[in-house]
């Protein structure tokens, strides 16, 4: 049962959080750009919030209102990265920028905020709002900062932490804790160990995606090296320059292809602080156990299932295997 | 034992594992804190035999302890005080008590950032020795406690030969010791606390240093001497150095700035802004080497200007860098933040060079 969820969470899944009258149907080329977006999206969000509002015998709309927000708010998101790192790519198709034009990229991702602003008001759960506004400024925030360290090449993996709290884990957490907040249910300690495995989740998925950009773990064969040509360095890139000389330094940011980092760094090399790397992350993802082993008392006894569901998500999102 | 244990503050054992009290064989290092410094406060600790940390010898962690790295800011000051206006045994005397005070401050400090959680966000903030499980906190307190009461110890001879000291210096201890702590957390906090810093490392320490100096100008150049050029020389020179203090600690809170903000502490940097708290500090640069050249003025007319000279294109350098950074988690802060202190070092070097010649 276990490993079937797992699975369900990495396959792609065209889930398609909203139907066509979701929109005005006067908006030239809205309908399209948002298709091609939603299209081939893993979803893993939305099939979170799926997950813990089943244990929490959520209704339908409800369930269908949160799993909306939370791909409105990430997909809103992507429009607008794309066009600041100008990424000519999004899912293997053709960015929404390009394709259809800048202008229309940024409209689309405010107009997708905009409706998460107006289903959840409509909706009528306020802390629920509250709670989404700060969340949206959280990601906007970890955004702006992430921005101002493009081409800092001596940025620390603890500042980088900090942004991608912001950035990536805001999303997480509020995966976690949106249902409760729906159904009701906002207890403080309840929330904080939500709000603490929702960052550490976040925390892991942005690890594991820093890596993929390595070419580690990289099972779907996707475009490696975008980040570092961008001019960024992700966590592992940090992780691995530690203690290097400026000289060597700036070798590792002219690397254009993985073969040339092996040969910069050595393979064996690489591969020990890949390891390294891994032991870090192992602890994080006992911390995460540490947190779902608390969710146990704090949980409703009909709620008690989600625990060992909860706990497979550090294999899924880290290890990237069911 | 559990590798972890999450407590809030309703927790009875809470302050027991923030304190590092709940047990002799173990320590509790926190590895992730939520709403810190808040009722709503909670914190996970990774529990550990005190076997398992490594620990480098006591004597580097009570060196870290000391913050021996920011020793400058504290003795730099005197010392330039003392080369200008003459060594005595007081004045030795005094040093030795201001090492002890400098650790004592730094102690404490430690120990209050970690209660209060800033250092537990801030992997850059404090020692570091709590967080890493080198100490407890309630021995890092002890610590305190010992400096402070050396170095009480150490400068009451000196107070007693200089009443004047003891004014200055019970000033200074409000201020210094206590005051910067908790002044960081009220709504003036950012002007309080930066000008008892200003105040603290800088002319009140100067002018303390004066006192137990020989009181005679060494600087054999074109001035003429006296109490009131005296007066002067030492505001110039206290200013000097409380400008550099101030920079230094305001890029530290500059580069926390996040942290900060959300603890809700009153730096300068929060209570401005980025943008505007990098150009004060920038401004701040360009303080320092005016004070520079009119000190070097004061002292050698314009043969000062010209020995200023270099160090002024340094200083002026730096104002621009710090102008110029474009984040507060830039890497170039923290080249700063190095830079700044390598100047408090460099500019006591100078003058004490120049007054040994």
């Amino acid at each position: 049962m276990t490993d079937s969820f797992a699975k369900s969470y990495l396959l792609a899944m065209n889930l398609k959080v909203y139907a066509p009258d979701d929109f005005p149907s006067y908006l030239p080329k809205l309908n399209a750009l948002y298709d091609d977006l939603f299209s081939h999206g893993k979803g893993f969000r939305a099939k979170l919030i799926q997950r813990i509002s089943a244990h929490l015998e959520l209704k339908a709309d409800a369930v269908h209102l949160l799993a909306q927000t939370i791909e409105f708010i990430h997909n809103a998101s992507l429009l607008h990265d794309d066009l600041i790192d100008r990424s000519p790519l999004r899912r293997e198709k053709t960015a929404a920028w390009l394709k259809y034009t800048p202008e229309y990229a940024v409209l689309a991702g405010d107009y997708l905020l905009a409706r998460v602003m107006l289903n959840l008001s409509r909706y009528g759960n306020l802390a629920l709002i509250q709670y989404t506004a700060e969340m949206i400024s959280n990601l906007l925030e970890g955004e702006w900062i992430q921005d101002s360290l493009i081409e800092d090449w001596d940025v620390s993996l603890t500042q980088l932490d900090r942004v991608h709290d912001l950035k990536t884990a805001s999303l997480f957490k509020w995966c976690m804790r949106a249902p409760f907040i729906a159904a009701k249910n906002e207890g403080v300690e309840l929330h904080n160990t939500l709000d603490e495995m929702g960052s550490l989740l976040g925390l892991l998925f942005q690890r594991s995606d820093d890596l993929l950009d390595f070419d580690v773990r990289n099972y779907e064969g996707k475009a490696v090296m975008g980040d570092l040509t961008s001019g960024y360095m992700n966590s592992f890139a940090t992780f691995l320059t530690r203690g290097m000389n400026e000289q060597r330094r700036t070798k590792f940011r002219e690397c254009k292809t993985i073969g040339e980092i092996h040969q910069l760094i050595g393979e064996a090399e690489f591969f020990k602080f890949l390891e390294e790397f891994d032991e870090h992350n192992k602890k994080v993802i006992r911390l995460y156990d540490h947190h779902a082993e608390n969710l146990l008392r704090l949980l409703p006894s009909t709620a008690q299932g989600l625990v060992a569901e909860l706990k497979i998500l550090p294999g899924v999102l880290y290890w990237r295997k069911a | 034992m559990s590798e972890f244990i999450t407590l809030d503050r309703n927790d009875p054992r809470f302050e027991s594992y923030l304190l590092g009290s709940f047990s002799s064989d173990h320590c509790a290092l926190p590895v992730r804190s939520l709403h810190i410094n808040s009722r709503a406060e909670q914190i996970t600790f990774q529990v550990l035999p005190v076997a398992a940390i490594e620990r480098p010898p006591m004597i580097l962690i009570l060196a870290q302890v000391m913050r021996l790295d920011l020793l400058s800011l504290s003795l730099t000051p005197a010392l330039a005080a003392w080369a200008l206006f003459g060594f005595t045994s007081d004045a030795v005397m005094g040093a030795v008590a201001l090492l002890f005070l400098h650790a004592a401050f730094f102690a404490r400090n430690d120990f209050v950032d970690h209660l209060r959680g800033v250092d537990r966000l801030n992997e850059k903030g404090g020692s570091r020795v709590i967080q890493r499980g080198w100490l407890k906190a309630t021995a890092v307190r002890k610590i305190f406690g010992l400096f402070f009461l050396t170095g009480a110890a150490l400068a009451l001879p000196v107070v007693i030969h200089h009443p004047m000291i003891a004014g200055l210096g019970i000033f200074g201890a409000i201020f210094g010791a206590f005051g910067y702590s908790h002044l960081r957390w009220s709504q003036s906090g950012w002007l309080v606390g930066g000008l008892s810093l200003f105040l603290c490392v800088g002319p009140l320490l100067c002018l303390g240093a004066y006192e137990v100096s020989a009181k005679t100008l060494v600087v054999n150049a074109h001035v003429l001497s006296g109490t009131s050029v005296n007066q002067t020389l030492v505001w110039l020179l206290g200013s000097l150095f409380g400008l550099v203090a101030v920079v230094y600690v305001e890029t530290r809170h500059l580069i926390s700035i996040v942290i900060d903000d959300e603890a809700e502490l009153q730096t300068l940097p929060v209570r401005f802004g980025f943008d505007r708290a990098k150009k004060t500090l920038a401004l701040f640069y360009f303080g320092v080497a005016i004070v520079l050249a009119a000190l070097l003025f004061s002292l050698f007319h314009y043969l000062g200007l010209l020995i200023a000279l270099p160090m002024v294109l340094i200083i002026s350098r730096l104002g621009l860098a710090m102008y110029r950074v474009s984040s507060p988690l830039s890497s170039s802060l923290v080249t700063l933040l190095s830079r700044s202190n390598y100047l408090h070092v460099a500019l006591g070097a100078l003058v004490i060079a120049l007054c040994l010649l």
